[in-house]
């Protein structure tokens, strides 16, 4: 990528690559939220099974993408 | 004196299909009598006297791969001009991965976990799920049953006793299937041990 480009635009390659993790990390999040409704269907459809903490599951991956996603805009 | 010997084993062998004894845990690929289970569209009064999945050794495959996919990050120096990445974004590449790595283990788990076989007292479900965003149940009452038959082939299936099974009714084509199972011919036994008990 020719940076002299870039920093005529007041970027850099750094700083685009920045936003390039943050939609990364919004994709993932993205995913985290169908997986999570999915486990939440899935209890419903088969219940009891024993294993409860699958259900914080789901939830406890779409928290930690989210907070990965906010750290990302954040700190890079 | 053989047709008694013949008749008194066939009831033996009745008898001890049928133990329907509850055992297996909640992460366990056979479970007799499951304690507080319940599916979707159960009766009331209907009980869940099996409790199917897949042989736990069909996960080596994808266990082997994410052992992999963890130990990967270890070779990050090997790849050419990576020193100029500066220490932040090291950081939430390595994060990036390790976070693919878990949302491949629980995608590949829960396909496995919830993809079950049931058997009540009145039929035969096989709940599906495919990948993320598909979901299959089938439905087969034991009185429309016409046959039951498995296969075990393979060294996998000699080793592991594991196997498929078929079961058909009037329908042309084959309406539901059991795969990878362990102990196919046990639970062929308690299926028609089932449907006897039915018909009676």
């Amino acid at each position: 990528m020719n940076t002299d480009i870039l920093s005529q635009f007041g970027l850099s390659f750094w700083s685009l690559a920045k936003w390039f993790y943050v939609v990364l990390y919004l994709l993932y999040f993205g995913f985290a939220v169908v997986v999570g409704r999915q486990m939440q269907l899935m209890h419903k459809t088969l219940g009891g099974t024993g294993v409860v903490s699958l259900r914080y599951l789901g939830i406890g991956l779409v928290v930690v993408s989210g907070l990965a996603m906010l750290l990302a805009l954040v700190i890079l | 004196m053989l047709m008694p010997e013949v008749f008194s084993a066939e009831e033996k062998k009745e008898k001890k299909q049928l133990d329907l004894t509850q055992s297996g845990g909640s992460l366990s690929s056979f479970v007799v009598r499951p304690k507080g289970v319940r599916f979707e569209t159960q009766d009331k009064d209907e009980e869940v006297v099996l409790l199917l999945r897949q042989h736990p050794v069909v996960n080596v495959g994808w266990v082997i791969s994410a052992i992999v996919m963890l130990v990967l990050p270890g070779l990050w120096e090997l790849i050419p001009n990576i020193s100029v990445m500066p220490a932040r974004f090291v950081f939430f590449t390595m994060l990036f991965w390790y976070l693919l790595v878990t949302a491949f283990v629980i995608e590949k788990f829960l396909n496995w976990y919830f993809n079950v076989y049931i058997v009540t007292d009145d039929r035969i479900v096989d709940i599906d799920f495919w990948g993320l965003l598909y979901k299959n149940m089938t439905v087969v009452r034991l009185e429309s049953i016409e046959e039951v038959n498995y296969t075990q082939a393979g060294g996998l299936a000699a080793m592991f006793n594991l196997g498929d099974i078929y079961i058909q009714t009037a329908a042309e084509r084959r309406e539901a299937e059991f795969l990878r199972v362990a102990q196919p011919e046990k639970i062929v036994g308690i299926i028609y041990g089932l449907m006897e008990k039915k018909e009676k």
